[in-house]
């Protein structure tokens, strides 16, 4: 991985995948941080709702954000650190797996409530 | 002028768009006669076309009882919204020879509902041939109408 | 000699596949009241479409990503969400569209009322989209969908003037009787049938369901070039065998069995017999298509796990969306409102949602990040360029026109 990076063009609304290839979610926003030389570093990818909210803006961003919120219970998007990125290609690849970074709450929520429910919900397609 | 109000705007400009008035002057009655008539012949064919292939063996009853259906329901459709329309003074004469026709119309489909529905084969190519003269007819005001 | 089997399938799926309820309504409407006089848009069309879903091909070929998931890294979340909602909306409008058509078929070969079989149609291709592996469902419908074939052959049989049906295709030679709005109103619609949006999120999104690789490209390629125009001989041939047993009747299709008329005047029960055979087939394989496709798009703008080359259970919202679609799409049905009427929409707004859907393909097959060598040339560009353009004017007409012509009645 190169040292410098364009976090909004390399980075930002890309597919985030874990290391079995699994999608995990989109690169919804970036957290930066200033450190004591003066540059700015990604410290960790955001992701979901939390994240997109703010990227919408306007009265829009504030009922996504606030829905979030209210459905999830937190206030902090969910974010990946930094150091689990595995490489930056055309979509992030991380070196973990999906749930270690516990990104989708609304995933598993579905899973677990409604399509889980449904016989014939782990049928291999295979 | 705001969004709400040029939405509303538009869509009264749609509605209205889709009315005739209840008492048209001549040449939208003219209009709407004509545009009657000829979903009438189009009926009244389709119909003529499903009794004759029946007979001849080459159509599948269902789907004539299914197309019997539709061409009847559209044929009573046309025909209401023509006849709520208050002709204009000068085509009394129009509103009467078209509401004739459409009527003919009406029962012969309703004829060939019913010999379908026996299967009075025998029936089929006589019923078809006075929708065939129908047709014709309505056509031939339909033109001078336009 | 394997390859060659496979190659074959992929032509023969493609040709049966490229026909839905939009493209069999439209055509026969076409047919009977303009004659072959808009033959000319079938061919825009179909053309459009090859250009179009030859780029999203490669590009999903070459950079393993559908189109949907690499629109809002190009356009932005605010853009790619608007685009989203219309590309959604269009999509879902069609699917709905498709169900219906499948309970029209029903009717067709049944008698029994179309509003009776939604509920069974919506379930069962839901049952579908849950268990069905992809290539199968494909594979099936796809070539179910070849006996539309008879369109084609009850076309022959009728012995057409052909020479007077060239002259009036090759000098787009419209009816007197019919007023120039409406002939433009029917252009766009027709248009809007054969270059339907989700073709192409189908089309790129279904490469990562079959494991596409740059490999695929020339299979890909056969496909389209290929199967994609032999399609649109299909649409041809149901425009034609109504121009020629219809028009001089003065018979408007406004019914499928209008629609299969000509083909029982040909060739009697037999052939309508498979005429029916043909609506059931594609439209229940545009319903499948169509149905994946708004799980596609959605799940493709947020991130979520999508495909059925995954367990249900781990793409639970993909799944939920389809459920979702699936019930809405039936809900809507069941208000009794006329499929036919619903199909017409769907034409009309597929035409307004166009450029949604390809200027985002045009830019990405450009992108070298993405497609390295196989970025687009001069022939992909300039065809692009052009029927963006053309993509474009249909789209700002269309509304306007439906108004004016009142969904093509005037």
């Amino acid at each position: 991985m190169s040292d410098r990076i364009d976090a909004y063009y390399e980075l930002m609304d890309r597919q985030i995948l874990d290391h079995d290839g699994r999608m995990v979610g989109k690169v919804d926003d970036v957290e930066l941080e200033e450190r004591d030389d003066g540059r700015l570093y990604v410290t960790a990818l955001l992701s979901g709702p939390g994240a997109l909210g703010p990227r919408f803006g306007g009265a829009l961003g504030t009922i996504v954000t606030s829905t979030w919120s209210r459905l999830s219970g937190r206030t902090e998007p969910a974010r990946v650190e930094w150091s689990a990125v595995a490489s930056v290609e055309t979509v992030i690849r991380l070196a973990v797996g999906r749930t270690t970074v516990a990104l989708d709450g609304f995933e598993t929520w579905m899973r677990d409530r409604v399509i889980a429910a449904i016989p014939g919900s782990k049928v291999d397609p295979g | 002028m705001n969004l709400p109000r040029l939405a509303a705007s538009a869509l009264g400009a749609v509605l209205l768009g889709g009315c005739v008035p209840a008492s048209p002057d001549a040449d939208t009655y003219d209009d709407k006669a004509a545009l009657t008539l000829g979903s009438a012949v189009s009926e009244a064919r389709t119909v003529e076309r499903v009794l004759d292939t029946l007979y001849d063996g080459r159509m599948l009853r269902p789907a004539a009882v299914t197309q019997l259906r539709y061409s009847e329901d559209a044929l009573d459709t046309a025909t209401g919204a023509f006849t709520e329309l208050n002709p204009p003074p000068s085509r009394d004469r129009l509103n009467r020879r078209t509401t004739t026709l459409l009527g003919d119309a009406g029962d012969l489909l309703a004829q060939a509902r019913i010999a379908i529905e026996r299967e009075r084969v025998g029936d089929y190519t006589t019923i078809a041939d006075d929708l065939a003269r129908l047709a014709e007819r309505m056509e031939k005001l339909e033109g001078r109408t336009r | 000699m394997k390859k060659l089997f496979a190659v074959a399938l992929g032509i023969l799926t493609a040709v049966g596949g490229f026909v839905d309820i939009g493209d069999l309504v439209t055509n026969a409407t076409v047919g009977s009241r303009f004659g072959m006089s808009l033959a000319w848009v079938v061919v825009a069309g179909v053309i459009g479409i090859v250009v179009f879903a030859e780029m999203s091909g490669r590009v999903v070929a070459v950079s393993g990503r559908p189109t949907f998931d690499i629109v809002r890294e190009r356009l932005g979340p605010r853009v790619g969400l608007a685009n989203l909602f219309g590309s959604m909306a269009v999509t879902l409008l069609t699917y709905t569209a498709e169900i219906g058509g499948v309970a029209l078929a029903l009717e067709l070969a049944t008698s029994v009322w179309s509003y009776f079989w939604i509920p069974f149609t919506a379930a069962a291709i839901w049952i579908v989209l849950w268990r069905a592996k992809f290539d199968l469902v494909e594979n099936t419908f796809g070539l179910l969908g070849l006996a539309l074939v008879v369109f084609s052959v009850a076309l022959w049989h009728l012995g057409p003037d052909w020479g007077d049906l060239w002259h009036t295709a090759s000098t787009a030679a419209k009816p007197a009787a019919e007023p120039w709005p409406s002939y433009w109103y029917y252009a766009i619609a027709l248009f809007g049938a054969a270059m339907t949006p989700y073709e192409v999120f189908f089309f790129s999104s279904g490469g990562v369901e079959e494991g596409w690789s740059e490999k695929s490209v020339p299979v890909m390629r056969s496909n389209v070039f290929i199967g994609f125009p032999l399609g649109g001989l299909l649409s041809l041939s149901i425009a034609g065998a109504a121009a020629v047993t219809l028009l001089p009747a003065g018979i408007e299709v406004e019914t499928l069995s209008q629609v299969s008329l000509p083909v029982a005047l040909a060739l009697g029960k037999v052939g309508l017999a498979v005429a029916i055979l043909g609506f059931f087939a594609a439209t229940f394989g545009a319903a499948c298509e169509t149905g994946l496709s708004v799980g596609y798009s959605i799940a493709q703008y947020f991130g979520w796990q999508w495909g059925k080359f995954v367990r249900p259970r781990d793409a639970a919202r993909f799944h939920a969306v389809l459920l979702l679609s699936t019930v809405t799409a039936a809900v809507v049905l069941l208000t009794t409102i006329d499929p036919i009427l619903v199909t017409e929409f769907s034409v009309v707004f597929s035409a307004v949602a166009l450029p949604l859907t390809y200027l985002p393909i045009l830019i990405v097959a450009n992108d070298p990040a993405y497609m390295g060598a196989h970025k687009n040339g001069w022939l992909a560009n300039t065809f692009g360029s052009i029927y963006l353009v053309i993509v474009l004017a249909a789209s700002l007409a269309a509304v306007p026109l439906m108004i004016w012509t009142k969904l093509g009645t005037t």
